[in-house]
């Protein structure tokens, strides 16, 4: 694959859905949008968040990148050029993808040192049998599962949640890519590790200038760790923009709800109890909803909202797809408004 | 591999089939080196039962029983195990690669096992054997294991086409391993159960269906197997007469390897089966750790 230089993104979603076939309440055949009209840019060197409740399609996105899933709809796009049809090796070459499940995503019947050692060999089969030996003795150290050598031999059955999580880490980062898509990399880990392995993703990012998307339900460790957070809800990207104002200073009414909803004591602005609706009620990305997805939980919603879909609206640093921004504080609208807009 | 060793029931039905194995092949060498000989007529001992010169008692022309047995396992055990190979490669190679690539690949071969399914397979292997005047074991060992592979393949697809969906597989996708590395090295190993299964219920059926032939007339008459010792001991009226030690001893020989063969199966399911040992493991564990919190209990109170 070439690789332009220049400070366009490493990776990015265009206008990109992905479709599955689905069932309504009724057991009716419907399209379910897991990915609707996505944009995601990913520079070189930055950690995007990725936050959204359960079924908001985080991990779809992520598949998405990782080519797992065709577009059905847009583009993805790796240094500016369109994936579909590319060879996949040299694609994995530079990206990888980090599993939410790690009690799936390893082989059961294989060692820790069969699971490393092969994605060390793909991508350097120069490489002797001892070097791989030292690298995955090294990768196992990176992780903290160590002494290493007590691990290296072992199958993944023999191993904790956690433990196979950070396999599952060392794997994506065995191949040294430009780009990981981390599925919830930490959701099993207990809170020293956790903090342990977001340096670790720090660190990778400051010294290799990887680039990072870390998908996640832990605000907190999202705010530790990213320069930029999206919000994504019920398939679409709702808002994003740099970390600590989207933190700080939430638009979308979404986001404020889910803000309001993690506990988060650095908060800088909590969001009033009485004005939030009630957090369980999911997005299901295969109901049919007109207007605004989010409308029918909205504690701001007008009559528009039901009506029409909002465009992306820019305000300060931030995008945010919601009518309340209408020309209220910017009047320069967000570069794919014309065609992310449906009548 | 390791794993395997260590399961008793693994062990002990691979040393009965390794004996067998080693019967088939040194067997022959073995008989002349005791100065026996499977066709030679000892006119002074018909039909006799088991003695010091006769271990196994000789037969209706005085041959002796045992030279034969020992020398029939070879005819016996390639048939079987050629016949076990072919089914099962041509299942394993044509359930994953349908179950794998999926789409017009699978569709295709799907309807070509379809049909192949309803083939009856020993009709055809009667007919075949009919024409074919004295089929040598080989052939009939050819025919039984291409005949014996659709209904295999078929589960292999099944399974194969679960791994596929599994989230290791699509790991294994995306950190670039090729498809057939992924097929061979990394799901393969999950289907040792229903593989070794269906090589051991091939390798059983083939032994069987070489007998059952013999025991028609329709096998190779020339030669010494099982499967001809049985027919002959038939047509002279042996079970008629309660002359056990004329049909027991090959028909025990079949049920033994039929009993390692099962063996091997429930020993290869303990192991493949990791939810079988973890629950297990898991549970043990959590009794000790709860017999601990009681006897803990116990001291403090
Ligand atoms: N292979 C699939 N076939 C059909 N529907 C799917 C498939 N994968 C995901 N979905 C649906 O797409 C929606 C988004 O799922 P996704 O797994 O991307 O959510 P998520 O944001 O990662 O959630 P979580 O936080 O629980 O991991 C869900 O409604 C899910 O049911
Ligand atoms: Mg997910």
């Amino acid at each position: 694959m070439t690789r332009t230089t220049g400070s366009g993104p490493v990776l990015s979603a265009d206008q990109l859905s992905i479709i599955f076939d689905g069932k309504d309440a009724a057991g009716h055949a419907v399209e379910v949008r897991a990915c609707n009209k996505v944009s995601l840019d990913l520079h070189a060197g930055e950690i995007v968040a990725l936050v959204g409740e359960s079924g908001s399609g985080k991990t779809t996105l992520a598949r998405a990148f990782a080519r797992i899933f065709a577009p059905d709809e847009g583009e993805i796009r790796f240094h500016g050029e369109r994936i579909t049809g590319r060879p996949k090796r040299s694609f994995y070459r530079h990206v990888q993808l980090v599993y939410q499940d790690p009690f799936a995503s390893l082989n059961s019947l294989k060692t820790i040192r069969h699971i490393l050692g092969r994605t060390i060999r793909i991508h350097k089969p120069e490489l002797t049998r001892s070097e791989v030996t030292a690298q995955i003795l090294q990768l196992l150290e990176m992780v903290a599962l160590t002494p290493a050598e007590d691990y290296i031999d072992r199958f993944p059955s023999s191993l904790s949640g956690g433990q196979r999580q950070r396999i599952s880490i060392a794997r994506a980062l065995a191949v040294e890519p430009d780009v990981i898509l981390a599925d919830e990399p930490t959701s099993m880990l207990d809170v020293s590790i956790r903090l342990d392995v977001l340096n670790l993703l720090d660190a990778i990012r400051r010294e290799r200038g990887v680039t990072i998307l870390y998908i996640t339900h832990d605000i907190a460790s999202a705010r530790y760790v990213s320069d930029r957070m999206c919000v994504m809800y019920s398939g679409e990207l709702v808002e994003s923009g740099p970390t600590e104002e989207v933190v700080s200073n939430p638009r979308h009414p979404y986001t404020q709800l889910l803000l309001a909803s993690a506990p988060d004591p650095s908060r800088t602005k909590p969001a009033e109890p009485g004005d939030t609706p009630d957090v369980d009620e999911p997005a299901d990305p295969s109901q049919a909803i007109s207007g605004c997805r989010f409308n029918p939980r909205c504690p701001a919603v007008m009559d528009r909202c039901t009506a029409e879909k909002p465009p992306l609206f820019t305000v300060g640093e931030q995008q945010v797809k919601c009518w309340l921004y209408d020309g209220v504080e910017a009047p320069t609208r967000a570069r794919s408004t014309d065609e992310e807009h449906r009548p | 591999m390791d794993r395997l060793l260590r399961n008793p029931k693994v062990v002990i039905g691979l040393a009965i089939l390794a004996f067998f194995v080693l019967v088939a092949i040194f067997g022959p060498w073995l008989i002349s080196a005791l100065g026996l000989n499977p066709r030679a007529v000892d006119d002074g001992a018909i039909a006799t039962p088991p003695s010091a010169d006769h271990w196994l008692g000789t037969n209706n022309t005085g041959q002796d029983l045992f030279a034969q047995l020992v020398v029939g396992a070879r005819g016996s055990v390639v048939v079987g195990a050629l016949a076990g190979t072919i089914a099962t490669v041509m299942a394993v190679a044509v359930g994953t690669t349908s179950g794998y690539l999926g789409g017009t690949a699978d569709r295709t071969i799907n309807a070509i096992v379809n049909v192949l399914m309803t083939l009856p397979g020993f009709a055809l292997l009667f007919i075949i054997a009919g024409y074919v005047q004295n089929a040598g074991y080989i052939l009939i060992a050819l025919v039984i294991g291409l005949l014996g592979w659709p209904g295999g393949a078929r589960s292999i697809r099944a399974q194969t086409l679960s791994l596929r969906n599994r989230d290791f597989t699509s790991a294994l996708r995306t950190t670039g391993e090729s498809t057939w590395r992924i097929i061979l090295v990394e799901v393969i190993p999950h289907l040792g159960g229903v593989i070794s299964a269906m090589f051991l219920s091939a390798l059983v059926g083939g032994i069987f269906a070489e007998s059952s032939l013999a025991f028609l007339g329709l096998g190779d008459t020339s030669g010494i197997t099982w499967g001809t010792m049985i027919a002959q001991a038939q047509s002279s009226g042996a079970i008629l007469r309660g002359q056990w030690w004329y049909f027991l001893p090959p028909g025990l020989c079949i049920a033994i390897i039929g009993f390692a063969t099962a063996l091997i199966n429930f020993g290869l399911d303990e192991i493949t089966n990791p939810k079988l040992n973890s629950s297990l493991a898991a549970r043990t564990r959590r009794f000790n750790a709860d017999l601990a919190r009681a006897n803990g209990r116990k001291v403090t109170a």
